[in-house]
């Protein structure tokens, strides 16, 4: 195989040299792993995210990469494709370092009790009655039209906590646990139509 | 369930963006490329990337690494 450097190397190239062994696997690895170095730093110190971090997640993300290379299409150009894996990887990891400490029972404790809002300010009758409405359509769907799972889903979602997070205190997949709260989305959707309520009124609400 | 404000509104808005079909962060994470390709040029998104775009809106863990990739394509290029 010829020897080619990071900048000339073609999608098929750099295809080729990952899948394989020897010297050119080799230098397009350390190519790899340096190209998510370099761009894992430049997006992530200013979040304040330390230069041996970066290290880890590009060695992680480059493990990945060879185990998937057999699902790059060619949609793009193969290190954009192989830096949205690293950036994947990466954040990932920083949710969780930020979510690992937080009590997931403590988080959708709340999420087993009556539904309750905020106050709302004053505003005229004609909207306090449309908000009345779309929040007592919500509080309806919210209480009996959606599985203990999804509220305790839906109430993780609201306060922040990433998918990744939930799937693991819940024991799912992620793409089970995206089900799941699709199909809670698509409830409350449907009861708000249901309830006659509009875009414009749910609009109105917040103008 | 005690509900802020913004909580509700983040209900609401991903209630309306929410469709029958959708991708999930999984199917997107294949996809990112070309669509932060694209849109780090200055483009419009590429054909048939309209799944993507509707899991971006209601997604913030998949937009913030798409806002990411698309900087990291902009400074290499840079």
């Amino acid at each position: 195989m010829k020897a080619v450097s990071a900048a000339e190397r073609d999608n098929g190239d750099w295809v080729l040299a990952l899948g394989g062994d020897g010297p050119e696997s080799e230098s397009a690895r350390r190519d790899l792993r340096q190209l998510f170095v370099r761009a894992l730093r430049r997006v992530l110190a200013s979040r304040g995210v330390a230069e041996d971090l970066c290290e880890d997640f590009a060695q992680d993300a480059l493990l990945r990469v060879r185990e998937r290379l057999s699902s790059f299409r060619g949609e793009s150009r193969f290190t954009t494709w192989a830096l949205s894996i690293a950036t994947r990887i990466a954040f990932d990891e920083l949710r969780h370092k930020r979510w690992k400490d937080v009590s997931f029972d403590a988080i959708v404790e709340d999420s087993r009790g009556p539904v309750a809002f905020e106050s709302r300010a004053e505003a005229s009758q004609e909207r306090g009655l449309v908000h009345d409405k779309v929040m007592g359509a919500l509080a309806e769907v919210i209480e009996n039209r959606l599985t203990d799972k999804q509220r305790a889903v839906l109430s993780a979602e609201l306060q922040g906590m990433p998918h990744a997070e939930i799937a693991v205190h819940l024991g799912m997949k992620r793409n089970a646990l995206y089900k799941l709260a699709h199909d809670a989305r698509r409830r409350v959707r449907a009861h708000l139509e249901a309830a006659g309520i509009s875009e414009a009124d749910v609009q109105g609400m917040f103008d | 369930m005690r509900l802020r404000k913004e909580q509700v509104r983040a209900l609401l808005e991903a209630s309306r963006a929410t469709r029958d079909v959708e991708i999930d962060c999984e199917e997107y994470l294949s996809r990112m490329a070309p669509y932060a390709e694209a849109r780090a040029a200055g483009l419009p998104p590429p054909q048939g990337a309209e799944k993507v775009i509707e899991h971006e809106r209601l997604c913030a863990n998949c937009r913030e690494e798409t806002a990411a990739l698309v900087e990291m394509i902009a400074q290499a290029k840079g």
